[in-house]
């Protein structure tokens, strides 16, 4: 009796692992008609942050045209280097996408892997996300005009967190400095935790995307001197630019749909289009604007176009900066 | 604070849909407990999309119940088969596993339940009454004091075990070196990947800790001879804690628990730290300290008790100034923006339903989750009577598939084999692998605060005890430090005389 129920519970997780196995592994299948299975986003940056919160729910809407989910997978690591290998020498099937940004610009730029843009085929641009930065409630600088002149008057006294080297978050305050001929230090933190050390008065001033500092802005913990975009977002009316504060810098995170190259051209437009309908909906536009993002869709060849524009953007500022090896 | 519409809130926790999704999250989240490899974090993430469905209050509350419930799992493998469900259950293999070998499994997996019932329910009795407070003291802590934090982790639980001290010392260095494989967290360098993308990212902490205990516990067995792993027969009435070990586990519950939630507070692995930090207290004052690493119950209670209060402490940061420290509670972060709720300061004002409802589904899981445990109790205690040749290969696939699925990388399980080897080499050798973990666990922190404190410095070394706090922390560090060899000469002076 003793030995019957033990082999049965050995039998049991015996093929409970097994079906666990089974659901980890990709099944490879590639046919005409795609989709024929689930497509599969992987997103270089961790479960949580703003861009996986879009993600997901961009990948719902998606989702229910496609006829098959489309399932967000995070690979993390070597600021998203990882992820862009895997989906670099994944099959160009359409099966495996990548969540797509301007990680691809410093990623390369940095020498940190060993490609660049051109490695990818471009299916679409779905829209912008600006940076902010903030100061504490208790800074004594009214805006940002009075911020840039502190800088200019303290050169590398102000200490300036981002989300980590080589992030956009990273990159607006460098380009920044650049452009004001002025020093600044940065700190790198992770997602979120500069907010904290802004709070508590470690550093003076933080560098990151609207989502991670709604709630804090609106209790009125810190407040926002300028955002990097070319026009002001819906949810901060009253928070000006960085060019209307005097300093000519346009600088977003961008983000958008890529896969390996040598994806079939018909899986491109069609997931071209279905994304286009999804990011025009206006359960994509409300969401994006309550937490600070703008939707704009691109087409394949406009997307294309921008993202060399970007990269050719990225590397200047990092060659100026400094940043390059 | 319990006004007549703050009962009805908590009570909204009852109304059906809820009860439901609270019940569906607690289950979830024992098995992504106790299947090593899938973390909360990953798990709820996965959810996510299902939960848009059913509206704000009942979808959080099954994240939620995904997040806690997952902290009762975690202990399940580590104490039947040495194979921890969850980073925050390393430390109950040590004494939670010589109980199961003793056929104390029951009493273990009993208690680890009682434990967190405890933790939990005290957890969320602190976050109802003083969480706007104790937010505010979190964020007197920023990388200085993080740095100081760290250095006392390393003192005080460099002698975890307390065996030898040279081979506690050792196994730490070697955790603190093996995290700093990978992208270097502030200059985005890569250290020590000798070219393999996949050490990009640094060695996955689950792929060592499965290799370390679980896999090294095959090995050691498979090197036995077969008579010795037989197991004492249990009877039902021995499945459970006897009063004996309830008596002793009661203190080091309550003292897991108050110091669980305080670290809880801080930002890091919270919840792992939590409960090394209660173990190394448990077996420094315990009556019963010569047990320790023999099956003492305190060396379950206490650290189950810790990381349970840990998970609750970690929600503080979160709803009241929407900080999420780590990350299980940024995943519960983006979970709620996508419900179009933003917490923070204004969550209570803005969306009293949805607050309540959450605490109050807190209560009720943590009810549902202990009354879900103790019958699994039984059930699970049966496997370590499964006979070896059986156990130990389904342990084995076990530990394969955790450390393949936590990143979905190949070199994640040949990290685990390798690691599975020099555990069991280390065993051969009496060096106990717990150190190791703790460097593993302390080493990133530490690292990130050390520069990002001299950053902010501009290289000035003095920006290390800046601040009130990190002068008494180093005080204590530099107790700590000279006490055992302070200690270890009285005591000898005292032989002599």
């Amino acid at each position: 009796m003793k030995r019957r129920v033990g082999r049965k519970i050995a039998f049991f997780l015996f093929f409970a692992s097994l079906f666990f196995t089974q659901l980890c592994l990709q099944a490879h299948a590639a046919k005409d008609d795609w989709p024929t299975k689930q497509v599969e986003l992987i997103n270089p940056f961790g479960a949580g942050g703003a861009a996986d919160i879009q993600a997901r729910k961009l990948a719902e809407i998606i989702s229910r045209d496609l006829g098959q989910p489309m399932v967000v997978r995070n690979v993390t690591g070597a600021g998203g280097a990882i992820a862009y290998n895997e989906v670099r020498r994944a099959k160009p099937d359409g099966y495996t996408l990548i969540w797509y940004s301007g990680a691809i610009n410093t990623l390369s730029a940095r020498k940190q892997i060993t490609f660049d843009y051109t490695a990818f085929d471009h299916i679409a641009g779905i829209g912008y996300e600006t940076i902010a930065i903030a100061v504490n409630k208790t800074a004594p600088w009214k805006d940002f005009k009075e911020f840039v002149a502190y800088i200019k008057q303290n050169p590398g006294k102000v200490t300036i967190g981002n989300s980590g080297m080589g992030s956009v978050t990273h990159m607006v305050p460098v380009a920044m400095a650049a452009k004001i001929k002025a020093q600044v230090t940065h700190v790198p933190f992770g997602t979120g935790l500069a907010v904290a050390s802004l709070m508590g008065g470690k550093i003076d001033a933080s560098s990151q995307h609207p989502a991670e500092i709604l709630s804090q802005v609106k209790a009125g913990e810190v407040r926002v001197l300028a955002v990097s975009s070319a026009k002001r977002i819906s949810i901060w009316p009253n928070v000006p630019t960085m060019k209307e504060s005097g300093v000519d810098l346009v600088f977003d995170q961008w983000r958008g749909f890529a896969a390996p190259k040598g994806t079939p051209k018909n899986v491109i437009d069609k997931l071209s289009s279905i994304v286009k309908k999804a990011v025009e909906s206006k359960e994509w536009i409300d969401f994006t604007s309550s937490v600070g993002t703008t939707a704009e869709y691109m087409d394949p060849s406009s997307f294309l176009k921008f993202v060399a524009e970007q990269d050719k953007l990225t590397k200047e500022i990092m060659t100026e900066a400094g940043l390059l090896k | 604070m319990f006004d007549h519409s703050v009962i009805s809130s908590l009570l909204t926790a009852f109304q059906p849909v809820n009860l439901v999704s609270c019940f569906i999250g607690a289950v979830v989240g024992t098995l992504v407990g106790v299947l090593p490899g899938l973390g909360p974090a990953a798990a709820m993430a996965l959810v996510i999309p299902l939960t848009l469905k059913l509206g704000p209050t009942a979808g959080l509350i099954m994240l939620a119940g995904i997040y806690y419930g997952s902290m009762y799992g975690g202990s399940t493998t580590s104490i039947l088969v040495n194979v921890p469900g969850e980073p925050a259950s390393v430390v109950t293999t040590l004494d939670g596993y010589v109980m199961a070998r003793k056929g104390r499994a029951g009493a273990a997996l009993a208690i680890a339940a009682i434990g967190s019932f405890a933790a939990g329910t005290f957890s969320v009795i602190a976050l109802q009454f003083f969480a706007p407070l104790l937010a505010r003291s979190a964020l007197a802590f920023g990388p200085a004091e993080y740095f100081v934090l760290t250095v006392l982790g390393i003192v005080l639980l460099s002698n975890l075990t307390g065996k030898s001290r040279v081979k506690s010392l050792i196994l730490m260095m070697v955790g603190l070196v093996l995290s700093t494989i990978g992208m270097d967290p502030v200059g985005g360098v890569e250290r020590f990947s000798f070219g393999i993308d996949a050490a990009q990212g640094g060695v996955s902490f689950i792929a060592i800790t499965t290799g370390l205990f679980g896999v090294a516990e095959v090995l050691t067995i498979m090197a036995e001879k077969e008579e010795k792993v037989e197991l004492l027969p249990v009877k039902f009435r021995e499945l459970y804690p006897n009063r004996e070990e309830i008596k002793r586990s009661v203190a080091p519950i309550v003292r897991g628990s108050v110091m669980g939630f305080f670290i809880g507070l801080l930002p890091g692995p919270a919840a792992t730290m939590a409960a090394f930090a209660s173990y190394g207290l448990e077996r420094r004052i315990s009556k019963f300290k010569h047990m320790f690493g023999k099956g003492a119950i305190e060396g379950v209670a206490g650290p189950e008790s810790a990381n349970n209060a840990a998970a609750g402490g970690a929600m503080i940061p979160l709803l009241s100034l929407g900080l999420p420290f780590t990350p299980a509670t940024a995943v519960l972060l983006g979970g709620m923006l996508l419900h179009g709720v933003t917490p923070g300061p204004f969550l209570l004002k803005d969306r009293p339903d949805v607050f309540w409802g959450v605490i109050g589904s807190f209560y009720l899981g943590n009810l549902m989750l202990l009354i879900l445990n103790l019958p699994l109790v039984g059930i699970f205690a049966k496997i370590v009577r499964v006979s070896p040749k059986y156990l130990m290969p389904t342990v084995l696939v076990l530990c394969v598939i955790g450390a393949y699925g936590d990143n979905s990388s190949m070199f994640d399980v040949w990290v685990m084999l390798a690691s599975g080897v020099a555990g069991f080499l280390m065993r051969k050798y009496q060096y106990e692998p717990a150190p190791l973990v703790v460097g593993l666990v302390l080493g990133p922190v530490m690292e990130r605060s050390l520069r990002q404190t001299l950053i902010i410095s501009k290289g000035d070394i003095s920006g290390l005890w800046g601040s009130g706090i990190c002068v008494i922390m180093w005080v204590v560090v530099i107790f700590s430090a000279i006490y055992p060899i302070v200690g270890h000469f009285i005591n000898r002076s005292k032989k002599v005389l």
